[in-house]
């Protein structure tokens, strides 16, 4: 099923992130196969599909982590193949394993991240991010002793102190308590309301419900949706009030979850 | 009454399913010809190894051994690996289970000793290489080959379930203690085991002295004297069934030892099945323990790079010697890595320097006494050594890999400033190693200080290449995890490439070094100047080959590819 929208032209400004005809391939298995898709300035995009989509090896590339082997990347106006540094330099990548140098203490990790993307006057944002992420307590604490829902508000408090155009976030809320939770949840809208084009990679999708303003839902590599959540409710359901769960379901699985998915819309809808 | 406990029939299919996926990644690799020029090149340095080391025995043996001394010999070798053995044994408090199984079995409806039974089974099929290898070793030095093979083999497959019964052993007596005392500290049983044999073993090398002769005589002045005292023979007295079976020279002396080796290897297997010890609380410990071992040598960090970093420096301010910027920032958090490192670093430091200016010093050669050669030696030696020990680069960042390709540097710099702090720390030992050198020679010619202008040119130079040759062919080896011989294999072709590469570069040194010198003696100039400009013709090459080399690693990098595994 490839039920694309048209896309959005008379934008004012030009999009923050532009994936066009990308495609990976490692050896015999394509990952990503001609894939396009933008996301504007204070947009969030959903990114959703099953595992093995495709959807960390679209991110990776987007973050330059892997060569782009086909299509096109432009980020902030910078072509990621050729452009590679100052692409980089707008963007906070938050990956789903977040790994923090076991000998550098959290305030350290900030301490190198603004060095590292050249963020002068960062010592009272770092303050903020700690306040913010709940990491005052722990800011002399090494990267080896932190636990994992730890280490995920450290790679987004790096992520964020950088004041990114595009922030490219998989799985974040994984191992996240639920005031870690509600935390990046407030953040990640705080992001978009600064102006920060944001892509929110996750498997739970009443997250993306909450927050996207655009889904975009990958299977086997390829897009299968890309739009606001009405319009798939419309193009793949065509029943209003359906859960993007469903929505999601109904496009991966083919006609027989479509059926069910619509027949359960209806009996909501009755 | 002891009876034998039945193997599970589920713990049986899972041993045959872990036959079959080790096959499988075997067949995988087969599959690809780098897999198959590797592994066969593995092979062929095994294989070379072990006939070498028949022949070097069929050559020496048994004519060396005065008959007497055969059994005594062999029993004093077997106690040695059981020392080993038990000490080693220590290092897995209570029974080991893999990771990937330790939850598994231990909330499965399983018996204790069903569980013994299955991983002392896995542990003796692991063994049977290392006790094939012994028993290959073995066997020409015995009068006849055969029995010793048979022997050896049965007594070195022995060898687990003593170590599996001492780890359950000592993991009872630590619930006790630690029911008793309260806490036991988990290093106890180790540092005791390590004391134990130090006492068995020191009197080997000290035995006149310690008998009050005071001739000062030991195993190696006199072997004899030793291997046939009654305290050695009392001592060595357990090991005879196995020592007689391996140095037997009939079937009338064979089969009656061998068949009591065998007896006791099935008796010794269903006593350890039944050892009753709660061994739960300490294979979680020792897997957790285990799993960390090899996660941080998959992720490529050794003892010193993948060690705990300490908290004690945590208030210091760690200076940013290499700038501000963005080089400056990952060449700083290279250089906070190696100072909260830094236990794990002097040690291996000191080991290495005291251990090359030993060779060129006191109790070396009196060729290598030479200033200069002495401090060549130092300078290859201790960069080879330290730059193999002390990896805080790209080798110990295998899993960081994914965050560090995010980082918006040009390939060739984030390269530089990664390999940067380490180059100056093994530049900054090595010329520390050759000063004292000098110091306990008395002399610091010119010479020495050519040697000391070299080192760190030769020091990037030689980290560059390391690090840009595992960017290229980055590996996550495990020992005793598997495809052994596909990683000898690859160790031995980047041995010799490096080693032809090397060739290469010291002829194109030599070559323009020598042609300086033939216009310096056309030009008519002094010695000094002629030396002066063979060495500065010497440190060009070297220095453009390094940027060279730093660009190609740049390359390296930007063409690593983290989605690859690295196994």
């Amino acid at each position: 099923m490839n039920v694309d929208p048209p896309e959005d032209s008379d934008a004012p400004e030009p999009p923050a992130l532009i994936v066009r005809g990308f495609g990976k391939t490692y050896a015999a298995h394509v990952a990503v196969q001609d894939l396009s898709f933008e996301v504007r300035a204070g947009e969030i995009l959903g990114l959703v599909g099953p595992n093995g989509a495709g959807k960390t090896t679209t991110l990776r590339s987007i973050a330059g982590i892997l060569p782009i082997q086909s299509g096109r990347i432009l980020l902030a106006g910078y072509d990621v193949a050729t452009e590679e540094e100052l692409a980089k330099a707008e963007l906070g990548w938050v990956p789903d394993d977040p790994q923090p140098f076991d000998a550098l203490t959290v305030t350290e990790h900030l301490e190198f991240t603004a060095h590292l993307y050249g963020v002068t006057d960062w010592r009272d944002r770092a303050g903020e991010l700690l306040e913010t992420f709940d990491l005052s307590a722990k800011h002399d604490a090494l990267g080896g002793e932190l636990s994992r829902g730890m280490r995920q508000k450290l790679a987004i408090a790096c992520a964020w102190l950088s004041n990114p155009k595009v922030v490219l976030l998989d799985e974040p809320l994984a191992g996240l308590d639920p005031r870690g939770i509600r935390t990046a949840r407030s953040a990640i809208r705080m992001l978009a309301d600064e102006g920060v084009a944001v892509i929110l990679s996750t498997h739970l999708l009443e997250l993306i419900e909450a927050m996207a303003d655009r889904i975009l839902i990958m299977d086997k590599g390829r897009r299968l949706f890309g739009g606001t959540l009405a319009e798939a409710r419309e193009r793949i359901t065509a029943a209003p009030g359906t859960s993007l769960e469903e929505l999601f379901l109904a496009a991966t699985e083919g006609t027989q979850a479509d059926e069910e998915a619509s027949a359960e819309a209806d009996r909501q809808g009755a | 009454m002891l009876s034998p406990t039945r193997p599970h029939p589920a713990l049986q299919t899972l041993a045959r399913l872990k036959l079959r996926a080790s096959v499988r990644s075997l067949r995988r690799r087969l599959s690809r010809p780098s897999g198959i020029f590797f592994a066969l090149v593995g092979l062929l340095v095994f294989g070379l190894w072990i006939f070498s080391m028949t022949i070097q025995g069929r050559a020496s043996a048994p004519i060396d051994f005065d008959p007497e001394l055969r059994i005594p010999t062999v029993c004093g070798a077997l106690a040695m690996l059981t020392i080993m053995t038990l000490v080693g044994a220590l290092s897995y408090r209570g029974l080991y289970l893999p990771r990937d199984e330790i939850e598994r079995l231990l909330s499965a409806p399983l018996s204790r000793a069903q569980i013994v039974r299955y991983r002392l089974s896995a542990n003796l099929a692991r063994s049977l290489f290392f006790a094939l290898i012994m028993s290959f070793l073995a066997g020409p030095r015995m009068p006849v080959f055969g029995f010793a093979f048979a022997g050896t083999l049965v007594a070195t497959m022995t060898l687990p379930l003593l170590g599996q019964a001492t780890s359950l052993l000592c993991g009872g007596a630590e619930n006790w203690l630690g029911r008793a005392l309260g806490r036991v500290p988990p290093s106890l049983f180790r540092i005791g085991a390590a004391i134990g044999a130090g006492l068995l073993i020191i009197p080997l090398f000290f035995w006149g002295d310690l008998a009050g002769s005071g001739a000062g005589w030991s195993l190696f002045d006199d072997p004899g004297r030793v291997l046939k005292h009654p305290v050695f023979s009392l001592l060595t007295r357990p090991f005879l069934p196995w020592a007689s079976a391996i140095a037997a020279q009939s079937w009338g002396q064979f089969l009656p030892w061998f068949g009591l080796s065998l007896l006791l290897f099935v008796i010794f297997f269903e006593l350890v099945t039944h050892v009753r010890v709660d061994f739960r609380t300490l294979s979680l410990e020792t897997s957790a323990d285990v799993a960390r071992r090899i996660r941080r040598v998959r992720s490529g960090g050794n003892l010193v790079s993948g060690a705990r970093a300490s908290r004690r420096s945590v208030g210091w301010r760690i200076p940013w010697i290499f700038g501000r910027g963005a080089f400056g920032a990952v060449a700083w958090l290279k250089t906070c890595t190696i100072l909260r490192k830094s236990r794990g670093t002097v040690i291996y430091s000191v080991l290495v320097i005291a251990f090359v200016i030993f060779l060129t010093s006191i109790g070396g050669i009196r060729e290598l006494q030479d200033p200069m050669l002495g401090a060549i030696l130092i300078a290859s030696l201790g960069t080879v050594y330290l730059g193999s020990g002390l990896r805080f680069d790209f080798r110990a960042d295998l899993d960081l890999m994914p965050s560090i390709k995010a980082w918006p540097l040009a390939p060739w710099r984030l390269f530089l400033a990664t390999i940067l702090p380490e180059v100056v720390l093994i530049c900054a030992l090595v010329i520390f190693g050759i000063l004292m050198q000098a110091a306990i020679s008395g002399e610091l010619p010119l010479a020495t200080w050519a040697v000391i202008c070299v080192v760190p040119v030769v020091g990037t130079l030689w980290i560059a290449i390391d690090n840009t040759v595992f960017l290229l062919a980055p590996v996550r080896f495990v020992p005793g995890q598997g495809n052994t011989m596909h990683h000898t294999g690859r160790a031995m072709v980047m041995v010799f490439v490096r080693i032809v590469l090397a060739g290469v570069l010291a002829t194109i040194c030599a070559l323009a070094a020598f042609g300086v010198g033939l216009l310096a003696d056309k030009a008519g100039l002094e010695p000094i100047f002629r030396s002066m400009g063979m060495g500065l013709v010497v440190v060009v090459i070297l220095a453009v080959v390094g940027i060279v080399t730093i660009g190609v690693g740049g390359w390296a990098l930007a063409r690593f590819d983290v989605a690859r595994d690295h196994g």
